[in-house]
């Protein structure tokens, strides 16, 4: 008898839960979270020139944060990208690709053009001084952090996804660092589409 | 056939004795190696991108033994220095740190080195390999003692041995 009252509480909760999401998504969808990814930016290129966000205007944009001098993670996304342009073909002209150097010591446009010459060419580097990075990093809610070890090595935590932008710089969805390379080839046709 | 495979395997991996008469383990199959009780396997390493002296290695290592060993330092001839570290990601936040004082492996468990986790990461490279080069690892353990393995170099950024 107890349990066929706690499953009848259950439903009723339920309903009202039910309810409330009608009710919410009647009256308050449009509301403003204050959620923002992405914005302007002042950059400098690989052939050293200034880059803002107008440079990326007119296609849709990946984008990624890392550091030439980390040995694992940063090489596979390079690489795993490198692979969906590949697959993309001619279609990957339809996407910018952009990876950020966050370390502002080392990550010179002449390093990231001699580091990105390994990688698909249709690639954007960026380079930017510690302040236009932090900026940057600020509008597109990167994390990322400058630490020195024991043996005086610069190393960077940042953050690991792919943010990926509409051609107006509308941020749609991020490709997660791992995920399954299916699903992000789709999520970068999508975005093309 | 499990049993030529395994004899085959014990004719292809050496024991030797170095000078101090430490045992080191020689092994000529790329990837493999056997010291004692614990077991390697699927070793390589990639080529780094242009322009950059750090790299990493990866591998699997299953201890067979009763006891826990302990795998204490590596070194590669091309490199001023080899670490282990252990790549954490939390909250999508990428984050590296060195494992202090060795990677402690227990008995009868195996850790996997792989990218976006443990890797050995190559330090001061003055000339790195190139893909389809097979170099040696000497890795050193608290029991097991010292084994050389061979590791097949995979392209930059391949997420494994086969890419
Ligand atoms: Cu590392």
């Amino acid at each position: 008898m107890k349990s066929v009252r706690i499953v009848l509480w259950a439903l009723v909760a339920l309903a009202l839960v039910g309810a409330g999401l009608l009710y919410w998504q009647k009256n308050y969808s449009d509301v403003d979270i204050g959620f923002s990814i992405g914005g302007p930016f002042t950059m400098t290129d690989t052939k050293g020139q200034v880059f803002t966000q107008a440079n990326l205007k007119g296609k849709p944009y990946a984008m990624f944060f890392g550091f030439t001098h980390c040995p694992d993670v940063c090489p596979t996304t390079l690489w795993e990208m490198t692979t969906y342009l590949k697959q993309l073909g001619t279609d990957g002209d339809k996407l910018n690709v952009v990876f950020v150097g966050v370390d502002h010591e080392r990550d010179t446009p002449e390093h990231l053009a001699t580091y990105l010459s390994a990688f698909d060419d249709r690639m954007i580097g960026l380079s930017g001084t510690e302040r236009q990075i932090a900026e940057m990093a600020k509008a597109y809610r990167i994390y990322y952090k400058r630490s020195v070890n024991d043996d005086d090595d610069v190393l960077y935590d940042h953050s690991a996804s792919i943010y990926l932008f509409e051609a107006n710089g509308d941020f749609k969805s991020t490709i997660a660092q791992g995920e399954n390379p299916e699903t992000a080839l789709e999520k970068l046709k999508l975005l093309i589409d | 056939m499990r049993i030529l495979a395994s004899t085959l395997l014990f004719f292809l991996l050496t024991a030797t004795a170095n000078a101090s008469g430490t045992k080191v383990y020689d092994s000529d199959i790329p990837g493999v190696a056997i010291a004692g009780d614990i077991f390697v396997a699927g070793a390589w390493t990639r080529q780094s991108p242009p322009g950059v002296d750090v790299g990493a290695a990866y591998m699997r290592i299953k201890n067979n033994g009763e006891k826990s060993d302990r795998l204490l330092s590596a070194e590669v001839m091309y490199a001023d220095e080899v670490e282990i570290h252990m790549m954490g990601m939390k909250d999508g936040v990428m984050s590296m740190s060195e494992v202090e004082d060795g990677l402690e492996i227990e008995s009868g468990t195996a850790v996997v080195f792989e990218p976006g986790s443990y890797h050995l990461m190559v330090k001061g490279m003055t000339e790195g390999p190139m893909a389809g080069d097979i170099v040696t690892f000497m890795l050193e353990f608290e029991k097991a003692g010292l084994v050389n393995i061979l590791m097949p170099v995979a392209p930059i950024g391949a997420k494994g041995p086969q890419n």
